[in-house]
């Protein structure tokens, strides 16, 4: 396939996302209601508020938490030459479920919609500081140690958020154990805004580092040797598939397999340059996220699926498929 | 009816008869009560060292005035508030069992369940009898005090507080015969949006207390359920209990929760969710107390 073909059939799967995401929800509204919703000041007041105050930023949020999880798993993947890397296993999902949880223990939720994700954060943006902290020593970032640091932070802060759980009211359980579940229900414009501010620049970013992350690839001494500033990319990379990680936590919870299987399907389809990389799976896990959605949205009628469950029941048949078509060369 | 519910009511049945002829006779009569997963216990004397790990059967127990046979409570205990004497022997669901022998009990009474069919057996190993209940909906309510009142040989006394739990109930429903029935969603948790169905006894209780709940086509005791569905139901009311079950945000305050009608138009009411949240002898004035928010014009 060309790469203008590419992009155009992985924009036309976004296009798809979108008008699903509009027209399909347990509201059970009619084409032709949406369609009157989305005139201005058209359809009524219930179906105009639900397409467009729940329908429509809720699948602007899918499109960028897919994108930047892809984006950050294809980082992760050159970076720790790992192609077990996925966004969370550094520690970031932990630090913010811990953040989360504690603010829930606390009663600190009871403040207003935005102090989760922001504690979230926190906690995400905590866990990273703390993990290369560990993994960089006398200037250079061992990224060995980077992984097992991650792994231990994450056992850790996994067993505190046991103990809280453990400590507190049963009924607070439910809650906090739901929020690390990951769900995009309940997205505002202005989380939106905060994820798209944060993912497109960091996204351009990690395109401006594929030449050195192709180089990355092939071994530390070989990058060096072809005049790549080893530490300073490695720490680049790190920051910017950290961070987009933590933005998409704290606005959607933990969402699995789009950051590991994406990258490794659009490697698998087009090849490993990081140029078209980093943009494709950009693309590619916007419009999964978006369409796997739909599905959680409207598979269960009033009730809502976890989107988690919804990632693992598309993506891992798909990827089996996928690695089972091109066999060893894969990794 | 179905087999199994016909075994237990003629097992209730079969325990009252037997009950009552002890009261009859003033003879001491040995006390056959069965539970709800068909194990029975029997005492020629009503056992004396109880361990509740139900906050309902505690109540009960309370209403009865038989208080001072409680040798052990759970954590979740708080009412009437006498019960803070009775020493706590931990979590109600897998019960440590350590804690719960040293207070060398003659009687355990636990629900029925997967989290705790584990600790029946312990407690069997150990010798310790047990009784495990299901308290899930009102029909549950009126045997269980049914069962405890022939357990503590308190039979009329245990008629008398059905008679007035079911006469309070009936009651509420009088005040507001033939009036329009607001739609309600009631709020369990956010995030994500946990509602009740009809399998919860919240759903009755709304219904009694002059309401509708719009999740009532939902089977299931608390589904999750989306928010866009709430929104297309577009309820009247929007109920939050206050106390730790409470929600984590005020409706109006979470993101996404303009889109419902009622949010919008600040049709938000806080309900007491200490008192609403246990089935047990209050319930009567916990529907009381959901009518003066549901039915506002018609509280008496």
């Amino acid at each position: 396939m060309k790469p203008g073909s590419r992009y155009a059939s992985l924009i036309l799967l976004i296009l798809l996302g979108l008008v699903l995401g509009l027209f399909i929800g347990p509201a059970g509204l009619s084409p032709d209601e949406v369609l009157r919703a989305l005139r201005p000041e058209g359809g009524n007041e219930v179906a105009r508020r639900i397409v467009l105050e729940l329908r429509l930023p809720r699948a602007v949020a899918a499109l960028f938490v897919g994108a930047s999880l892809a984006v950050s798993g294809a980082v992760f993947q050159a970076l720790l030459r790992n192609p077990l890397a996925e966004p969370y296993l550094l520690g970031v999902s932990s630090g913010a479920a811990l953040a989360a949880v504690g603010a829930i223990a606390l009663g600190l939720s009871r403040f207003g919609g935005l102090l989760l994700p922001v504690a979230a954060l926190a906690g995400a943006v905590s866990a990273i500081t703390i993990v290369f902290a560990v993994a960089r020593v006398s200037d250079q970032l061992d990224t060995r140690v980077l992984i097992l640091a991650g792994v231990v932070v994450s056992a850790f802060f996994g067993a505190c958020i046991t103990l809280i759980l453990t400590l507190s009211p049963a009924e607070t359980l439910r809650s906090a154990f739901f929020w690390t579940l990951g769900s995009l229900s309940g997205i505002s414009w202005r989380m939106n805004a905060v994820l798209v501010a944060w993912s497109i620049p960091a996204t351009v970013a990690a395109w401006g580092l594929g030449r050195h992350l192709d180089a990355l690839a092939l071994g530390e001494e070989t990058a060096a040797g072809i005049g790549t500033d080893v530490e300073r990319i490695k720490r680049m990379a790190f920051l910017l598939a950290s961070l987009l990680a933590a933005v998409t936590v704290s606005v959607a919870g933990v969402i699995g397999f789009v950051g590991l299987v994406v990258p490794h399907a659009v490697r698998m389809l087009w090849g490993s340059a990081h140029r078209q990389l980093i943009p494709t799976s950009f693309l590619a896990g916007g419009g999964a996220l978006m369409l796997m959605d739909v599905a959680a949205r409207s598979a269960g009628g009033p009730v809502e699926i976890p989107i988690g469950v919804v990632t693992a029941f598309f993506g891992v048949p798909f990827f089996l498929v996928l690695l089972r078509r091109r066999g060893g060369d894969a990794a | 009816m179905s087999i199994r519910r016909h075994l237990r009511a003629t097992a209730a049945f079969a325990a009252v008869c037997c009950a009552s002829l002890g009261e009859a006779s003033g003879a001491v009569a040995q006390v056959t009560v069965t539970d709800d997963i068909g194990r029975s216990v029997s005492y020629a004397e009503a056992p004396a060292r109880i361990v509740s790990l139900v906050p309902a059967v505690t109540e009960i127990v309370y209403s009865l005035e038989e208080g001072s046979r409680l040798a052990g409570r759970s954590v979740w205990d708080d009412y009437p508030p006498e019960v803070s004497s009775v020493p706590s022997v931990g979590d109600a669901l897998r019960a440590d069992a350590e804690r719960v022998l040293a207070v060398n009990p003659d009687l355990v009474i636990l629900y029925a369940g997967a989290d705790n069919s584990r600790s029946v057996q312990q407690f069997h190993r150990l010798g310790v009898p047990t009784l495990a209940i299901r308290i899930d909906d009102l029909d549950d309510l009126r045997r269980n005090i049914t069962r405890l009142g022939a357990l503590l040989g308190r039979d009329s006394a245990a008629a008398a507080l059905w008679a007035s739990i079911d006469g309070e109930l009936t009651e509420v429903r009088r005040l507001h015969e033939g009036r329009l029935r607001p739609r309600v969603y009631y709020d369990v948790a956010w995030p994500p949006a946990i509602t009740v169905g009809r399998g919860s006894y919240l759903d009755t209780l709304i219904s009694i207390a002059g309401g509708e709940n719009i999740f009532h086509d939902l089977a299931a005791p608390s589904p999750q359920v989306a928010l866009e569905s709430i929104a297309a139901r577009s309820p009247d009311l929007v109920l939050v209990p206050s106390g730790p079950g409470g929600s984590a945000a005020e409706p109006g305050q979470r993101p996404g929760w303009q889109a419902v009608g009622a949010v919008r138009d600040g049709a938000v009411r806080e309900v007491d969710g200490a008192l609403l949240h246990r089935l047990g002898p209050r319930i009567g004035r916990a529907a009381r107390a959901l009518a003066a928010v549901l039915q506002p014009r018609s509280a008496p």
